[in-house]
C-alpha cells in the first residue's frame, strides 16, 4: 500500500468483543476517526455470538482473555459451530496476550489476523487495510477450520520455525497449498 | 463458494466481502486520523484515571484471598490495564501490570510467597496514576522501581 493511499472504510460493519468497557470507548473512537460508524460492542462472547447471528458483521474484533467464554472458544464456535451464521467472517484478534503459544492458539482456533495491545489508530488502520488487501482461502479439515495457516499473518511470518511446541519445523510459505490438519 | 476437494481437507474460496465494501481511495488521511485520535485519547485518559481507583480497589481486595480466587480478580484487572494504559498515554501502568499478571498467575502455586511483591506492584500502579507519571523512564518513578526491586529480593 502506498503511503498516500486513503482507504474509505465507512461501509464496514464491525463487532468488537472485549470485557473492558474502556477498550470499547477506545475502539469506538478509533473506528469513528476512520469513519466507521456501524459498530457494535459486547463484553460477553456468548452475547457477541448471538449478535453475529442477528447480523453478520464485516469484521469481528475480539480479545482472547474473556469470561465466561474466552476468545479461543468464541473463534472456534464461529468457525465450526453448527449454528454459525458465517464461518468465513474475518476475525481480528486484538489482545494483550503476546506470548507465542497464545498467538499460535488463536491462529489454530481460526483467527484471521492478530494485533497486540496496546493498539494505536495507525496500527489498527494498517491491519484492517491488510485484511482487505490480503484475503486468504479457507481450509476446512477435521481438526481445523480457518484461513490458510501457510499464508502467514502479518507480523508473524516464520511463526512455525520459531516455535518448538507447534510440532513443525516447516516455514510457512506464501502459497495456497494447504497444510491439512497439522494442529 | 468455490471449493476444492483434497484428500483430507477442502479449500474454500469465499467471496471477499471486504473487497466489495471498501473503496481504496477517498478515506480520511492517516495523519488526520492520528491527530483526531490523540485528542480523543486525552479525553478518554481523564475518564480512565477517574475510574482506575475502582480497579485498584478490586486488586487490593484480591490480595486478601490470593490463591483462593483473589489472584484471578487481580489478574483480570491487571490484564485489562496492560491492554489499555499504553493507548491512553500511560505506558508505565502497562509496564507494571504486565509483570503483575505473571506474578498472580503463579500465586496459587507458590503459596502466597509473592504477596508482598504483588502488593508493592499494585502500590506502584496507584502511585503512578495518582501522580500522573506516564513513563517508566520518568525520574519520579525511580524510587518506586527501587522498592519493586527490593521486594523482588
Amino acid at each position: 500500500m502506498a503511503i498516500s493511499d486513503t482507504y474509505d472504510l465507512r461501509n464496514l460493519d464491525i463487532l468488537c468483543v472485549d470485557d473492558s468497557r474502556t477498550m470499547h470507548k477506545i475502539m469506538k473512537s478509533f473506528l469513528s476517526t476512520m469513519q466507521v460508524d456501524l459498530t457494535r460492542f459486547s463484553t460477553d462472547a456468548n452475547e457477541a455470538y448471538a449478535m453475529i447471528q442477528e447480523r453478520v458483521p464485516s469484521i469481528v474484533i475480539t480479545e482472547l482473555e474473556m469470561q465466561p467464554l474466552d476468545g479461543f472458544e468464541f473463534i472456534r464456535r464461529i468457525r465450526r459451530g453448527e449454528d454459525s451464521s458465517d464461518i468465513y467472517v474475518p476475525i481480528l484478534v486484538l489482545t494483550g496476550h503476546t506470548e507465542l503459544h497464545h498467538i499460535i492458539g488463536a491462529r489454530d482456533a481460526g483467527a484471521t489476523e492478530i494485533l497486540a495491545k496496546p493498539v494505536s489508530v495507525e496500527s489498527l488502520y494498517h491491519r484492517l487495510i491488510w485484511m482487505v488487501d490480503n484475503p486468504r482461502p479457507f481450509i476446512v479439515a477435521k481438526g481445523f477450520v480457518g484461513p490458510d495457516r501457510r499464508r502467514a499473518m502479518r507480523g508473524y511470518e516464520g511463526l512455525e520455525r520459531r516455535t518448538p511446541e507447534s510440532g513443525s519445523d516447516a516455514e510457512p510459505v506464501d502459497s495456497d497449498e494447504p497444510e491439512g490438519d497439522p494442529a | 463458494v468455490k471449493i476444492e476437494i483434497k484428500d483430507n481437507h477442502e479449500i474454500h474460496y469465499p467471496p471477499s466481502h471486504l473487497d466489495e465494501l471498501v473503496i481504496r481511495h477517498g478515506g480520511p488521511p492517516l495523519a488526520d486520523m492520528i491527530s483526531e485520535s490523540e485528542r480523543e485519547m486525552a479525553i478518554l485518559a481523564e475518564d480512565f484515571l477517574a475510574t482506575l481507583g475502582d480497579s485498584i480497589a478490586a486488586m487490593r481486595k484480591g490480595l486478601g484471598t490470593l490463591g483462593t480466587g483473589g489472584h484471578r480478580a487481580i489478574y483480570l484487572e491487571a490484564f485489562s490495564l496492560m491492554g489499555i494504559a499504553g493507548t491512553l498515554g500511560y505506558p508505565i501502568l502497562g509496564d507494571l501490570a504486565g509483570p503483575l499478571c505473571d506474578l498472580v498467575e503463579d500465586a496459587p502455586a507458590d503459596g502466597g510467597k509473592r504477596h508482598d511483591l504483588i502488593e508493592v506492584t499494585i502500590d506502584g500502579i496507584a502511585w503512578a496514576a495518582a501522580n500522573q507519571v506516564r513513563e517508566s523512564a520518568d525520574p519520579r518513578a525511580k524510587e518506586m522501581f527501587a522498592r519493586l526491586e527490593e521486594a523482588r529480593g
